[in-house]
């Protein structure tokens, strides 16, 4: 049967239907206001330069004595974690009865085009956990670490293994040489030295347009066509738009930190290597003794399966434990059957131990 | 969510409006094509004029502020849409619901597909390179987002040779072996050096597009490639006895297709390679010129980047130093972990001087133990109030204190 069965009437009652969800969504657009994220109260408890250590209010007290401490990545906002009320990780897990603090690592400027991973990992984020140890009177806590911060958290568990009790590492990229890693394809012969050099801090906006290049016309093209539908209604057009404001809210990477990510974790994929060096010491996976679960996402583009799941074969732990989540990169944190399963999954498994 | 009542109502007139525009066209449309079946792709080609028109038209009227990138990738979007319509009612609509045998609607298919591809290929409508560049992002066809922020880079960089952009691309065609040997002359003279400087310049210049004009041939194959996989797909679809029956199936078999053919050549080292000459080149170019501003700046006793980066560079190195020495002078706040831990072996510690002292009371005299000692070893491991802050400079536990660190 020849495969197309497109009629001109057809056609244009299609055009008519976009054209008039088009109009019909100008209307709902224009009565979004303002775009807010982030839905959970949180104070700035501690603040660091730009970095501010935030933690969130409950309504109850947390059933778990330990705190959770979300490290986010340095790309993107951490806002992404607790979008809106109805997908929200911090939510969910406050409701898990989990004490819950994030790292905002802030937009960085020209002057802090120096801070390195040290100063991102033995500086601030030690910091962090320190000072939470010091307010819970506690030796250790919990890290949740997400993407790029999940990378950053196993870093610091091989550094300072004394000061995690758990850890969590969510969509982490851990061997970042996998065949299907399109990303670490792309930086492969690229000259960080120079590229850092030319731009000082690399700019948000180039980052963010190279993860959209990973899927160029589902994300920069399909998606917008898709947002006729979604603009049909107040709710589902506010969703769509806090989405495309995360996505387009990139802070810029300190140049020195950048390189030294790209150089040592990218090209040279020292992390399972053991040839990561922050703060003049080697990273050594085999220094991360204490208990881990490690969630990955079964489609995701950025940092697929396969990256995550090399975990297993060079941490020190004894206590492993893996989830597959049937989502994307994104989808882990804000999509409907995330809410359902991850913050539920992270609380009993931290309850457990 | 806004509530002003004035605003509301000037929406609604204002979606009104645009709403009655749109049905009357819809109208029109529709009774043009059933009084002439053979106008279709007027009538979609006309649909999409007229969406550009009134797009510019209700430009003033849309909404400003976060949304309005969201509206115009919107409208980039639709555009394509409608043009692919319009090759669609051109080419393939004739054969719809056709039912014939397997070799006779390939045979169809193929041909009509062809003269498809071709309305959409570049050069025979210009629209296709328009809107795959919004498909992509806003970058020159089929490059993409990548190229699109290369091009903020460019501009974002001293781009001194700005004025010889439009001219360079048409010398690099016919003569770029003529121009590399004319840039390669020696300079001479009282501005030597800055004839130097200025050819090295173009030299990277024409590098750079050099790498983008190999880039953008690699993309341009992957175009052609994905047409191909699209009548792949449609074949496959037809040979399941099942048709697409909307515009919009259409467009989504395109999108997966085009996907799955720049994801096979995304991650292969050609790729690498070719995007990462594009980067380093212009990267290389960017240096450059940012060195010939600072000698500029220089003769003008003025700032530079690199005096800046300079002091920023000092300014870390002493902030690490400062740390580092802090760090030394205190050590770093005891978790109250090793202060519970603290605590107990000063329990211990007291109940041991408990025990000795008793014993020593019935060996010796009765004696009074002595647990100053052990208060005091306790107070040595409690955090002094002056200890909380940390070795990078932040506030200790309590709160919210902002302290900088210069």
């Amino acid at each position: 049967m020849f495969p197309i069965d497109i009629h001109p009437h057809g056609s244009l009652e299609e055009l008519q239907n976009f054209t008039l969800g088009l109009v019909d969504g100008l209307r709902n657009l224009s009565e979004l206001g303002e775009i807010e994220l982030g839905c959970t109260p949180r104070t700035s408890v501690h603040q660091m330069d730009r970095v501010h250590l935030m933690h969130f209010e409950s309504d109850k007290p947390p059933e778990q004595k330990v705190p959770v401490l979300i490290v986010y990545a340095l790309v993107n906002r951490p806002y992404m974690a607790d979008l809106q009320e109805n997908r929200s990780l911090v939510r969910g897990l406050i409701n898990a009865g989990l004490d819950v603090y994030l790292i905002d690592w802030g937009y960085p400027d020209g002057a802090d085009a120096c801070l390195g991973l040290d100063n991102y990992i033995n500086g601030y984020m030690h910091e962090c956990v320190e000072w939470i140890c010091k307010r819970h009177g506690l030796p250790a806590i919990n890290l949740l670490g997400i993407c790029q911060g999940g990378s950053f958290s196993l870093c610091y568990s091989a550094l300072h293994p004394e000061r995690v009790r758990n850890l969590i590492t969510t969509v982490t990229p851990v061997d970042f040489h996998t065949p299907e890693d399109m990303l670490s394809n792309w930086v492969r012969h690229i000259d960080i030295d120079l590229l850092a050099r030319a731009l000082g801090n690399i700019p948000g906006e180039f980052l963010n347009l190279t993860f959209l290049s990973l899927k160029p016309y589902r994300l920069s093209g399909q998606k917008y066509l898709d947002m006729v539908k979604a603009l049909q209604d107040e709710q589902s057009a506010m969703n769509f738009m806090r989405m495309e404001k995360w996505i387009f809210d990139s802070p810029d990477q300190a140049s020195r930190a950048y390189r030294e990510f790209m150089q040592q974790f990218y090209q040279a994929n020292g992390l399972i290597k053991g040839e990561v060096t922050i703060g003049g010491k080697k990273v050594d996976l085999a220094n991360v003794t204490m208990p881990i679960l490690n969630i990955y996402a079964r489609d995701d583009h950025l940092v697929p399966p396969a990256s995550s799941k090399a975990l297993e074969h060079h941490v020190g732990t004894k206590d492993y434990q893996s989830i597959e989540f049937p989502g994307g990169h994104i989808g882990i944190y804000v999509s409907g059957n995330a809410q359902k399963l991850i913050p539920p999954t992270v609380g009993k498994w931290l309850a457990d131990r | 969510m806004t509530a002003n009542p004035d605003l509301l109502k000037w929406t609604d007139d204002f979606v009104s409006a645009q709403r009655g525009y749109w049905d009357l066209w819809s109208r029109l449309a529709q009774e043009s094509l059933r009084a002439d079946p053979s106008a279709a792709q007027i009538a979609m080609g006309g649909w999409a004029d007229g969406f550009d028109r009134w797009w510019k038209g209700i430009q003033g009227g849309l909404p400003r502020g976060e949304v309005a990138p969201a509206m115009s990738a919107v409208a980039d979007q639709m555009r394509w849409f409608m043009k692919m319509s319009e090759g669609c009612s051109r080419y393939l609509s004739a054969y719809a619901g056709m039912d014939q045998p397997t070799a006779q609607w390939q045979e169809q298919l193929e041909r009509s597909f062809d003269q498809f591809r071709q309305f959409m290929a570049p050069g025979q409508l210009g629209d296709w390179a328009d809107a795959t560049r919004s498909v992509m992002g806003g970058g020159p066809e089929p490059i993409g987002s990548m190229m699109h922020s290369m091009a903020g880079l460019y501009a974002a960089s001293a781009d001194i040779l700005s004025g010889l952009k439009g001219e360079i691309p048409s010398v690099m065609g016919a003569l770029e072996n003529e121009t590399q040997r004319l840039l390669g002359i020696p300079a001479v003279g009282y501005s030597r050096e800055t004839q130097e400087q200025m050819q090295r310049a173009l030299q990277l210049h024409l590098a750079h597009q050099h790498a983008v004009n190999r880039f953008s041939m690699a993309m341009s194959q992957l175009t052609s490639e994905s047409m191909d996989l699209l009548l792949k797909k449609l074949i496959e679809t037809g040979e399941k006895g099942e048709t697409i029956s909307s515009l919009r199936g259409l467009y989504d078999l395109w999108v997966d297709s085009s996907e799955e053919v720049f994801a096979r050549f995304a991650l292969t080292d050609e790729y690498s390679r070719l995007y990462a000459e594009v980067v380093n080149t212009l990267m290389a170019f960017r240096v450059h010129a940012q060195a010939m501003v600072d000698d500029t700046l220089a003769r003008m006793n003025l700032p530079t980047r690199r005096e800046l980066n300079t002091q920023y560079e000092r300014f870390h190195a002493l902030r690490n130093q400062v740390v580092e020495l802090g760090r030394r002078l205190s050590p770093e706040p005891s978790p109250a972990g090793d202060d519970e831990a603290a605590r107990r072996i000063a329990l211990l510690e007291e109940q041991v001087a408990r025990l000795s002292a008793q014993l020593d009371s019935q060996a010796v005299s009765p004696a009074i133990p002595q647990p100053s000692a052990v208060t005091n070893a306790t107070a040595v491991n409690q955090p002094s109030p002056q200890s909380g802050g940390s070795a990078l400079g932040g506030a200790g536990p309590g709160g919210a204190r902002k302290r900088g660190r210069g």
